[in-house]
C-alpha cells in the first residue's frame, strides 16, 4: 500500500477504528513513519476541535410564524377583493355617464346604475308627423292636447334655431 | 431517533402538534450546526427558524421518515449557504471574532472555570480556523465532528459519493491543522 492510497483509510481509521484496521493498513502504519505521524496529527486536530462544545439556542423556535403567514395571505385576498370592488364601481360609473346639451349648456353626470330617461314635454319631428297622421281619426279633446304638445315642440325648435342661426352666421362670416 | 420518525409520521398524517416535538428535539442541533457554519449566534438563530419553516412546508414530501435528520441538515446547510451569499463574507465567516452577541464566547459551558482562560483562547482560534475553510470542507468537519454523523450519513447529507465525503473530511482536517498551526496552536 502506497502513502497516497492511505488518506481515505486514515479517515476510516480515525472514525471507525475497528472496521478499517486491515492487515495491509496495519503493516503500512508500522513501517511508514510519515503516515503514522500524519495519523497522530489528525487525531490531535480532532481532539482540538472537540473543545468547542455545543450551547443552547438563544431563543426557542416560534412556530406561530406559519400561522401568521396564513393570516397575512388572507389579508392579501381581502385587499384584492377591495381593489376589485373599487374597479367595478368605477366601471359602472363610467358606463352610465350621461352627457347632455341644453339651454344651460353642456353637462356631464355619472350614475352607478342606469337612470330612466327623463320625461319629455315635447315630441321629436318624426313623432309629430306620426301624431298628425293619427290626429285625423281622434276626438277633438285628444286632438287639442296633442296639438298643445306639437306647439310646444315647434316653439322649442324655433328656440334652438334662434340659437343656432347666429352661430352658423358667425361661422360663415369668419369663413368669408 | 425512533421518536423523530414517529413524530414525522404523525405530522404527515395530520397531527400538527407533532411538529413541535420535532422542533424541540432538533433545534439545538440545528442551532449549533448553523453557528459553526456562519460563526454568528444571531444569524444561526435566524437559520434555525428558516430551516424549520422550510421543513414544515415540505416535510410531507419526505418519502422516508428515517432519513429526516440528513434531510434536515441539508435544508440547514442550504440556508447557511444562502445567508453567506446574502451577506458580506467578512462579517460572518472570515471574521467570526466580530460576533458580539452573548456575554460569553463560543461553547464555554461544561468547561471548569479555572481552565476557561486557555479554553476561551483555544475556542476562539478553532472558530477562526473553521472560518478559514472552504464551505465543503467546513460542512464535512461540522457534520462529522459536531453532529456525529456516520460516514454514510455524511455522504448523504452532502449529497455526494462516500469516497468524496471521505476525501472532503480528510482535506478538511488537514486544512484545520494548517490553520491551527498558522494561528499558533500546535
Amino acid at each position: 500500500m502506497r502513502c497516497e492510497e492511505i488518506q481515505e483509510h486514515l479517515v476510516e481509521l480515525l472514525y471507525d477504528a475497528e472496521g478499517a484496521l486491515s492487515p495491509d493498513l496495519q503493516s503500512h502504519l508500522r513501517t511508514c513513519l510519515a503516515c503514522r505521524r500524519e495519523f497522530e496529527e489528525l487525531k490531535q486536530t480532532q481532539k482540538q476541535l472537540q473543545i468547542w462544545k455545543d450551547e443552547s439556542p438563544l431563543r426557542s423556535v416560534s412556530i406561530v410564524r406559519e400561522t401568521s403567514l396564513r393570516d397575512r395571505s388572507s389579508w392579501r385576498y381581502l385587499r384584492y377583493a377591495a381593489i376589485a370592488a373599487m374597479a367595478a364601481i368605477c366601471f359602472l360609473a363610467l358606463a352610465n355617464t350621461q352627457v347632455t346639451y341644453d339651454r344651460s349648456g353642456f353637462s356631464i353626470s355619472t350614475h352607478l346604475f342606469a337612470r330612466n330617461a327623463p320625461e319629455r314635454n315635447f315630441y321629436t319631428k318624426s313623432e309629430t308627423r306620426e301624431i298628425m297622421k293619427r290626429a285625423a281619426n281622434e276626438s277633438e279633446e285628444v286632438n287639442y292636447l296633442m296639438m298643445q304638445k306639437v306647439l310646444d315642440t315647434v316653439e322649442r325648435e324655433r328656440w334652438i334655431d334662434a340659437r343656432l342661426v347666429p352661430t352658423r352666421a358667425a361661422r360663415n362670416g369668419n369663413r368669408d | 431517533m425512533i421518536e423523530t420518525e414517529e413524530a414525522v409520521q404523525r405530522f404527515v398524517r395530520g397531527e400538527e402538534e407533532a411538529f413541535s416535538q420535532i422542533v424541540r428535539r432538533w433545534e439545538r442541533k440545528i442551532y449549533n450546526l448553523a453557528w459553526r457554519m456562519v460563526g454568528n449566534r444571531e444569524d444561526a438563530q435566524d437559520i434555525v427558524q428558516e430551516t424549520f419553516l422550510s421543513a414544515f412546508r415540505s416535510i410531507k414530501g419526505l418519502r422516508d421518515p428515517g432519513s429526516f435528520p440528513t434531510w434536515l441538515y441539508q435544508i440547514a446547510l442550504n440556508h447557511c449557504r444562502a445567508r453567506r451569499r446574502s451577506q458580506n463574507p467578512n462579517v460572518s465567516l472570515d471574521n467570526p471574532g466580530a460576533d458580539q452577541s452573548g456575554a460569553e464566547g463560543p461553547g464555554y459551558s461544561g468547561i471548569p472555570a479555572e481552565d476557561r482562560g486557555d479554553a476561551l483562547e483555544t475556542i476562539d482560534i478553532i472558530q477562526k480556523a473553521l472560518a478559514g475553510l472552504s464551505e465543503e470542507h467546513r460542512s464535512a468537519i461540522v457534520l462529522k465532528e459536531y453532529m456525529g454523523l456516520s460516514l454514510e450519513e455524511l455522504a448523504k447529507a452532502m449529497d455526494c459519493p462516500l469516497s468524496t465525503a471521505k476525501s472532503r473530511l480528510y482535506h478538511g482536517l488537514k486544512d484545520v491543522q494548517r490553520q491551527l498551526k498558522r494561528l499558533g496552536i500546535k
